[in-house]
């Protein structure tokens, strides 16, 4: 639908700027052409007339200006219609991920060792975690080393 | 005779400029910022300059923020370690603002809950 109001605007377009050159060419005549034409070659119109190539070089440039509009709306909609997409992704793999950090500290308590391993797997997978699922894993964390059930196997942050 | 008073004078400005930059160096009010852990009392504080420069390889002391929660830890001279985490907004904004001077002063709790953050920051420590 969009393609076929560009198709129309170019078409119109260029007709104006005929109609433009027409009148400039006529004797007397200086004031007929359609408003685009009035925007667009004010200055050409100065001399009231206009050759054919700088008519075609008109539209060319019409024609990408608005094919460029065109680009950036789409462009917009689709940022739009992404946003909420992502978002969703993001709720889909949240359990998935919480599944991953919880059976990854399940793993790390069942040796009681907490290694360099785990830290990187736990940096990993901490991004995918939303702010309650994190806050909870993160206190586990942090218990379970208070209480020695946990050990550390190396110097550094936890995760 | 006059050879040697001229020596002395140049030592003695010397020693007196050596004496000078070191005074500068420890001038100003400065307590302890060593890592000290209560776990009994489930407390630990210390400051990150005097903790990154201490005698031992073990002490440390920080925290860590993901954006909405934030894990701090701390290890002293002897090797205790205590963590906690918190999602408290205040606890968040206290951590955000910690800085190398700074020292952190956190009650925690049995779940491994930070219960209190504090940051402060005072020319009291010694920078990292």
């Amino acid at each position: 639908m969009k393609e076929l109001g560009l198709t129309v605007r170019v078409l119109v377009l260029a007709a104006a700027l005929a109609g433009g050159y027409a009148a400039g060419r006529a004797p007397g005549a200086s004031a007929q052409a359609g408003p685009a034409v009035a925007a667009t070659c004010r200055e050409e119109r100065a001399d009231a007339g206009l050759a054919p190539e700088r008519i075609a070089d008109l539209v060319r440039t019409a024609v990408r200006a608005e094919m460029a509009a065109n680009a950036a709306v789409r462009t917009a909609d689709a940022g739009e219609a992404a946003r909420p997409r992502a978002a969703q992704l993001q709720r889909a793999a949240a359990p998935a991920a919480a599944r991953a950090a919880e059976d990854l500290l399940d793993d790390a308590l069942a040796v009681g060792r907490w290694e360099p391993e785990d830290q990187a797997a736990l940096r990993n997978v901490l991004g995918q975690l939303d702010a309650e699922r994190e806050s909870a894993l993160l206190q586990r964390l942090a218990a379970a080393l208070n209480s020695g059930e946990l050990e550390i196997g190396f110097d550094g942050p936890m995760f | 005779m006059r050879r040697l008073k001229q020596i002395a004078v140049v030592l003695a400005v010397a020693f007196g400029v050596q004496v000078g930059v070191t005074a500068r160096a420890v001038a100003g009010t400065s307590v302890g910022g060593q890592v000290f852990i209560d776990t009994a009392g489930q407390v630990f504080t210390g400051a990150l300059g005097s903790a990154l420069h201490s005698a031992d390889a073990l002490q440390f002391i920080g925290c860590f923020t993901t954006g909405s929660n934030v894990y701090c830890q701390a290890r002293n001279a002897a090797g205790t370690l205590v963590n906690c985490s918190s999602s408290n907004p205040t606890h968040l904004e206290a951590a955000k603002a910690m800085g190398d001077d700074s020292r952190l002063y956190v009650r925690y709790d049995a779940t491994g809950a930070c219960t209190q953050l504090y940051v402060y920051n005072y020319s009291y420590w010694e920078s990292r």
